[in-house]
């Protein structure tokens, strides 16, 4: 085959700037810091409820597959892939609804589901933390960074998390 | 003071998540954004494309049967596709270079990762809007120009991706700016 065929430029048919405005209706900046208070608003007011149901779910589910990892060897390394799926729309959704440290721990939840290539017995201790942490955040609800409390969590789940992948 | 008004603009939202959904909603109606529909798989979202002409689509990366990735590349590059130009901004929990480089290489529009903020989402519109990029067609790609910012440059080109189908795009790109300058410089 021809590697040397020249690459096509084609201009784009529909051009979106004929349908936006640009007026005294419009968001500017002003606006738009009112659009940021008032989602924040609406997301503390309403659906934070909806999403505190569905990151209780998910920790249930994450504790079911951790318990039958616990219980069997062999479905470790399925499970590892199923709890990524579960932690990494968890770590998109924490901060989205106000739940920052949600978001941060669930990052480093995936660390470890990622950076572990043959996960074993001893890396599950590393899950049941994370699964821990996440579970009181939320019964707590600690919302935002968690503040000081939440600062010493994140930074000690790190801690151990590098401990357990060095050794 | 005046800014941009996108009410008439159609949006698409594609995510399994329906808090995801509902969140991406009520930012996109803030914008007074008034039409716009959501779906929570990309198969149905494939058949809505041809009812609804959407402007833009939002779409997550990790849903099943058919991901964001494929999905964008569907939409891209299959001859069923109804309009291989619509601008799509992939929101997704991503945030690693490989993924953004995986997701460009698609032919996504836009690359916002979640957390999701107002800003964030608007300025993805907005670039959208005010940069709209010529689309590339080689062997291996369809979709918008990977180089943002068309600039003349001395020297070697040292992007990080040096796939033979890059280096043709620069290459044919330097030539059409040795003409531009040509004519300019005479």
């Amino acid at each position: 085959m021809n590697d040397n065929i020249e690459p096509e430029f084609i201009n784009p048919p529909q051009n979106l700037k004929s349908k936006v405005d640009f007026n005294d209706n419009g968001i500017d900046m002003a606006a738009l810091e009112k659009v940021e208070e008032g989602i924040n608003k609406i997301v503390v007011e309403k659906l934070s409820v909806d999403y505190m149901e569905t990151a209780v779910k998910d920790v249930e589910k994450l504790q079911a597959l951790y318990n039958e990892a616990n219980s069997s060897d062999d479905k470790i390394k399925d499970n590892f892939k199923k709890m990524f799926d579960v932690v990494h729309d968890m770590k998109g959704q924490g901060g989205s609804f106000g739940y920052d440290l949600v978001s941060s721990l669930c990052d480093s939840f995936c660390h470890v589901l990622e950076k572990v290539e043959n996960p074993s017995v001893k890396h599950l201790v590393l899950i049941k933390l994370h699964i821990d942490a996440v579970q009181f955040v939320l019964a707590k609800e600690m919302t935002g960074k968690g503040g000081k409390d939440g600062a010493q969590m994140l930074e000690g789940i790190k801690a151990v998390v590098a401990k357990v992948l060095k050794s | 003071m005046a800014g941009y008004d996108i009410s008439k603009l159609k949006f698409l939202i594609v995510d399994d998540n329906k808090g995801m959904r509902k969140l991406v909603k009520v930012i996109l109606k803030a914008f007074n954004v008034k039409n716009i529909i959501e779906l929570e798989t990309c198969e149905g979202a494939l058949n809505e494309i041809r009812l609804f002409k959407p402007d833009i689509i939002i779409c997550d990366w990790e849903m099943k049967p058919i991901n964001g990735i494929s999905f964008v590349k569907k939409i891209r590059t299959s001859n069923k596709s109804f309009d291989k130009f619509i601008p799509i901004i992939m929101l997704t929990g991503y945030s690693e270079r490989k993924r953004v480089i995986e997701a460009r290489d698609v032919g996504i529009s836009e690359y916002l990762v979640k957390p999701i903020s107002s800003k964030g989402l608007f300025s993805r519109i907005r670039s959208i809007i005010e940069n709209p990029r010529v689309f590339v067609k080689t062997k291996d790609y369809f979709g918008p120009d990977r180089r943002r910012k068309q600039m003349w440059f001395k020297g070697e080109d040292r992007r990080h991706n040096k796939s033979k189908d890059i280096k043709a795009v620069a290459k044919a790109r330097a030539k059409i700016i040795e003409k531009e300058k040509k004519k300019i410089t005479g």
